[in-house]
């Protein structure tokens, strides 16, 4: 059962289309911030200017090549496209497989795979493909933009003195950011995994209450946008899914530990798989 | 025959996906070809450490206790002092008290090249491990050394004292708390040769149980500073002939001059060679200032300068000795260019070695001198702002210890910060 939903995932044009939309942001973000920012040149449009500094004997501290990890989607605040993937994550983690429950039981599929299989073979693989699937389409665009971006900027650790990012000591694993700078974006590279799976999964759960596949897919969109208010109007960051994912957002790393995050994040899936599986389960038809 | 086709096809993709990937790599490679530049070097401080143009040597290392750092240097007391600063206005309470320790280096510089080289003293970054990174407030260091800019002749070295700020709302708890066992480093170059300098043998310094009282006083939103007469506010522009007052010491100007001829015979007259800091001149000021006669400083926009000379008497009417910080700027028309004083003479004032307050005895009087060496800027950096014409134009001295920002002087436009007296 989980081969063959895996089979109907990868064939999906859901995860074709998520994947392009990742690609697309990857190739927006590339070209404005390596070939219009950057300019194509290492070190970027001040290269040309600290170049002549550095000819002149100016040991001056704050010039630093640019660095891949503050030049990827993931990692740079000097262009739009870190916040629009960022609040693009909940319409691309679903896009593969969230509505794919709701479809099944709409066309009357589901009654055949479950005089075939058993109903927890088939919601378990359900489940199981979904989180997947919307996880990886979430976290697309941050490896498609690391692979683009590593063809024109270094990967070089970062440094505080060259004041290109917000990351400072007291946030958290502020020490990785500058010395092991690869460990810290693959946490957070895990987080919107888990996020991109919880999403996914989401849209799972409103399927038993879903009445058209537009809701279905923009649901879990809706409550990710929601959180963000609630976060914004209560001041309480762990409440903004969209914040806590993101490496950039200095706010957030002042005041959640990494630890808090992940634990966050493995509650809401928690969550959702004891719903699906239980609702799943148990339910005929509440609608 | 389909399936012939069919595999040179499927090989064919094949071999172009894992070419575009070698590509790829070598691309990567290539863009990664100049990463060891970034590497940090690092040598020890029980060595002296060369630079391109200096040696470097660290004479001492202290962790003090902000109240213990105040209390041995008090002329910095004004910059933890919550009344009337900055953060008074922006009322924050915490950011004073969060600064529990102050790093103290006395750092020399020789110069060892074969030509006058200058100092950039703001560019050497202390850093704590990787993640902390702290520039040195200019405001301390001018405090600390009297001097906001140095040059050093071929051979010749200068002691700098610097006093770095470790705010623990800036630094990770649990590294602030063990702060003796991180890691301090001394940025001394930039890229693409980044050095740092470790300093290993770091000494705490305490503070005793008065020491600690009286910082909390001045730290605290009350304040501590009780003064009989007002002091003058942030903020003010006095009126040529007003007084400027702090810590209930008074300042009036009762005289200004302008000369632009024979500097020696000027610096004679006025007694300035018998300024108290005689002995500590160095070389590299004397030959700036007594080159060919003129004043003749740094590049050629100083040749047609010309040199205020500014007579203050400082009063003290009160039953106690009190201390006055004084290193007013001297200021344009406008407010946009200042200059601080090349040379200062004082009479009946106390002056203590890295110190720029002045001590007066109660009920008594004394006398300081400014110097101000300035000339027009010239070519693209001649705009009417920073234009001085100070035959035509009024002047005015500064008093703020905050750079106010964008000011107007002559439309009294000031956003809160700052003293200024008009002297002519």
């Amino acid at each position: 059962m989980l081969a063959f939903e895996g089979k109907r995932c990868l064939h999906s044009r859901g995860l074709k289309a998520a994947l392009f939309l990742s690609l697309l942001l990857a190739l927006g973000h590339f070209c404005v911030y390596c070939l219009w920012f950057l300019q194509g040149k290492q070190g970027g449009p001040l290269s040309a200017e600290f170049q002549e500094l550095i000819k002149q004997g100016n040991d001056a501290g704050y010039i630093y090549p640019a660095t891949l990890y503050e030049g990827f989607i993931g990692g740079e605040g000097y262009t739009f496209f870190n916040q629009l993937y960022f609040y693009l994550i909940p319409i691309i983690a679903v896009l593969p497989f969230g509505a794919s429950f709701f479809q099944d039981e709409k066309s009357g599929y589901l009654k055949q795979i479950y005089i075939k299989k058993t109903k927890g073979a088939y919601l378990n693989s359900k489940y199981l493909v979904t989180f997947l699937s919307g996880g990886t389409a979430a976290l697309s665009a941050y490896v498609f933009s690391f692979a683009l971006n590593a063809l024109y900027v270094p990967a070089i650790n970062p440094t505080q003195v060259a004041l290109h990012t917000n990351v400072i000591d007291i946030m958290s694993m502020s020490e990785w950011y500058y010395t092991k700078p690869y460990l810290y974006f693959g946490v957070y590279g895990a987080a919107i995994f888990l996020c991109g799976g919880f999403l996914a999964t989401l849209a799972l759960c409103i399927s038993f209450i879903g009445k058209n596949t537009m809701f279905v897919l923009s649901f879990p969109f809706i409550v990710y946008t929601a959180l963000d208010y609630v976060s914004l109007q209560t001041d309480i960051p762990i409440y903004s899914l969209r914040s806590i994912i993101n490496p950039m957002d200095g706010y957030t790393k002042l005041n959640v530990p990494i630890s808090h995050v992940f634990l966050m994040l493995i509650g809401c899936c928690v969550a959702t798989t004891f719903f699906f599986g239980l609702i799943g389960r148990l339910r005929e038809k509440i609608i | 025959m389909i399936n012939l086709k069919r595999f040179f096809i499927v090989l064919f993709i094949e071999l172009f996906i894992i070419a575009l990937m070698v590509l790829y790599g070598l691309r990567v490679a290539y863009v990664n070809r100049n990463n060891d530049k970034t590497e940090v070097q690092y040598v020890y401080d029980s060595v002296p450490a060369e630079t391109q143009n200096f040696e470097i040597t660290i004479d001492e290392e202290k962790l003090y206790d902000t109240a213990a750092f105040v209390k041995k240097f008090p002329n910095i007391q004004k910059c933890f002092t919550y009344q009337g600063s900055i953060y008074e206005q922006m009322k924050d309470t915490t950011y004073l008290p969060s600064i529990k320790y102050i790093l103290y280096l006395d750092v020399t510089f020789k110069n060892i090249t074969n030509e006058t080289q200058d100092v950039d003293l703001i560019n050497y970054s202390l850093f704590v491990n990787d993640s902390y990174h702290n520039g040195i407030n200019p405001i301390l260091l001018e405090e600390l050394n009297q001097l906001s800019g140095l040059s050093l002749l071929p051979g010749h070295s200068y002691t700098v004292s610097y006093a770095f700020e470790l705010s623990q709302e800036n630094i990770d708890r649990e590294r602030y708390q063990n702060l003796l066992r991180q890691r301090f480093s001394l940025m001394l170059t930039g890229y693409p040769n980044i050095q740092h300098l470790v300093l290993t043998h770091i000494t705490p310094v305490e503070a005793n149980k008065d020491d600690v009282a009286f910082y909390q006083e001045l730290i605290s939103s009350k304040g501590v500073i009780q003064t009989d007469l007002p002091n003058t506010k942030n903020g003010t522009i006095l009126k040529i002939g007003e007084s400027y007052v702090d810590n209930n010491i008074t300042l009036q100007v009762d005289d200004v001059s302008i000369e632009h001829k024979n500097i020696p015979a000027l610096i004679k007259k006025i007694g300035l060679d018998k300024n108290v800091r005689k002995g500590e001149i160095s070389d590299f000021e004397k030959e700036y200032i007594y080159k060919n006669g003129n004043a003749v400083i740094r590049e050629n926009y100083y040749k047609d300068a010309k040199v205020v000379v500014v007579h203050c008497v400082i009063k003290n009417d009160t039953d106690a000795p009190h201390s006055i910080y004084l290193y007013p700027y001297l200021r344009n028309y406008i407010g946009i260019n200042a200059v601080e004083p090349t040379y200062c003479h004082v009479e009946n004032l106390k002056y203590k070695k890295h110190g720029t307050d002045y001590t007066l005895d109660a009920h008594s009087q004394g006398s300081i001198t400014y110097l101000y060496v300035i000339g027009e800027f010239k070519g693209k950096y001649a705009k009417p702002d920073f234009r001085w014409d100070i035959e035509n134009k009024p002047l005015y001295l500064g008093f703020s210890e905050m750079d106010p920002g964008e000011i107007n002087l002559e439309k009294e436009i000031l956003y809160g910060y700052g003293k200024f007296l008009r002297i002519k």
